[in-house]
């Protein structure tokens, strides 16, 4: 049944996100383009315009990820809380297998507009020229660099030191990963929670949610990351020992694997807790 | 067999606290019926029946659907027609053939389509481009186009034109399974009066004033439904 309610959940918005993601490629050359000009006349410019239309263009890939975030919102709220609601509910379908959709499809769509944009942007720094090489595009100059410092680095370092470079990027990428549910579960129990406190203005009690988590959020991580610091810098002076070579390593890996852990919980609480109310506090109207 | 196709036991449900609109509302329903939910404004007729589909989540009480407690697995078992469009309105007619072919083992095809035929809905068009009445007629060809052992039907007739409300009751009479239960609710009593077997009057709070057999009753009273009606909720 999850392939059933995916199928559906991504059919809903995919004509939209396709226009969008079709004239951001189209444009993305076009770009390349302002960018090229942009740069060889640099050095006689008067009035630098192809940048006011460039700086247009980034707001129209903020502009793409908004709406295909706010369009997958609108289709869980609509889809759960609205007349829709009527028909979800009733489907043979258990409540968590249409919320790990709902949760599938934000990701999904999440990573295919990621993967949109920064093509969008290799595309018009393909385009562009290094003015500092000859016949080379930004593009080509910042792989080139890319695969020489990466050459560079694997010739002058040793097997275990590869090693623990692979891990902690693979800690570094599931933080990433798991991170990435964070955002949608979070937005989803504002939503759940929103309408069921206030059924006459469900959207308004969503936004006010969101706004106060964005303001305690931030806080609460920065006393989080001032305390880290804090407590490394005054552990540091008690246990020098533990801060060299190796041990700093290992402490890096562990904290990589606490931060995961954490973010997993953080996922776990929003997940059953938006469950619940879906489970045993839906009421539609 | 003997199983009832619906047995709700000492359901209640409130909206605002001490204001119940279901209190303790027992009812048991056998196969092969067509049952009429009738009552005034506000007596918990569309909260039952949402309750039952699972639309709602009852304070206290059980609800059994052939025997099994209510789960998103008795909704295999249930039909249900809301009293409001729940499509998304972007969706065309044939994309909700296809949706409840995925979903619903039970959904007849090809019965969906010909009754679209009859009422000469095209397949092709977005639900946001129909009617209010359309789309009512829609839900209810997707509904009744189901095998499913109770059909709960809230207020399918309501917004129709009387011709159209012949042909919904012909197709509720001749499609639904005769091991099948129709639960019906509407203030059209008039209309509805033919095809009823069973009928239950509601009273506030899911208080049931008067049950049986439309026939057996009619004959004992000597009217109508549709009179009795006036009578027992005379204002």
């Amino acid at each position: 049944m999850l392939r059933k309610c995916l199928k559906y959940d991504l059919k809903s918005i995919f004509r939209i996100w396709l226009l969008l993601a079709a004239t951001i490629l189209i444009l993305s050359p076009i770009a390349g383009l302002l960018l090229r000009s942009f740069l060889l006349r640099l050095d006689d410019m008067i009035f630098p315009w192809e940048i006011f239309l460039l700086m247009g263009g980034c707001f129209l890939l903020w502009a793409f990820a908004l709406v295909i975030m706010v369009l997958v919102y609108i289709r869980y709220y609509t889809n759960f809380f609205k007349d829709e609601g009527y028909l979800t509910f009733t489907l043979p379908v258990s409540r968590s297998t249409l919320f790990l959709s709902k949760v599938l499809t934000a990701t999904i769509y999440d990573a295919a507009t990621i993967a949109v944009i920064l093509t969008s942007i290799a595309t018009a720094l393909a385009i562009a020229p290094d003015l500092s090489q000859e016949n080379f595009t930004l593009l080509g100059s910042l792989l080139t660099l890319f695969g020489l410092l990466l050459g560079e680095f694997v010739s002058s370092v040793s097997f275990g030191t590869v090693v623990i470079i692979v891990v902690i990027v693979f800690e570094v990428l599931l933080l990433l990963f798991l991170s990435s549910f964070t955002k949608t579960l979070f937005y989803y129990f504002a939503i759940t929670l929103g309408t069921s406190i206030s059924k006459k203005h469900p959207i308004i009690m969503t936004i006010v949610l969101i706004y106060a988590a964005n303001s305690i959020l931030p806080t609460l991580m920065y006393a989080c990351i001032y305390g880290l610091v804090f407590g490394a810098g005054a552990a540091m002076k008690l246990y020098p020992a533990a801060f060299t070579g190796g041990s700093l390593i290992a402490l890096v890996i562990l904290i990589l694997l606490i931060g995961c852990i954490i973010v997993t919980v953080i996922n776990l609480i929003l997940w059953f807790a938006s469950l619940g109310k879906l489970e045993r506090k839906l009421n539609l109207a | 067999m003997n199983t009832p196709v619906l047995m709700c036991d000492k359901l209640c449900k409130s909206y605002t606290a001490g204001l119940p609109v279901l209190n303790n509302f027992s009812l048991s329903l056998t196969r092969g019926k067509i049952v009429g939910l009738l009552g005034p404004n506000g007596c918990g007729k569309s909260t039952l029946l949402k309750l039952i589909a699972g639309i709602l989540v009852a304070d206290s009480g059980e609800i059994k659907i052939c025997g099994h407690p209510r789960s998103e697995q008795t909704n295999a078992l249930i039909s249900y027609l809301p009293e409001r469009p729940y499509f998304q309105p972007s969706m065309r007619v044939v994309e909700l053939l296809d949706y409840f072919s995925d979903f619903y083992a039970d959904f007849d095809r090809e019965r969906a389509t010909r009754m679209l035929t009859d009422l000469g809905i095209p397949q092709d068009v977005r639900m946001k481009t129909l009617s209010k009445g359309t789309k009512e007629k829609v839900q209810l060809v997707l509904v009744m186009s189901r095998r499913a052992s109770l059909y709960l039907l809230d207020e399918p007739i309501g917004g129709v034109d009387p011709a159209a409300r012949d042909y919904i009751l012909q197709t509720i009479i001749g499609n639904y399974d005769p091991q099948a239960t129709v639960m019906i609710t509407t203030h059209l009593i008039t209309d509805i009066e033919p095809v009823l077997d069973d009928f239950l009057f509601m009273g506030h709070s899911g208080q049931i004033l008067l049950a049986g057999n439309a026939d057996e009753v009619r004959a004992q009273h000597g009217k109508s439904l549709n009179e009795l009606f006036r009578e027992v909720f005379r204002c």
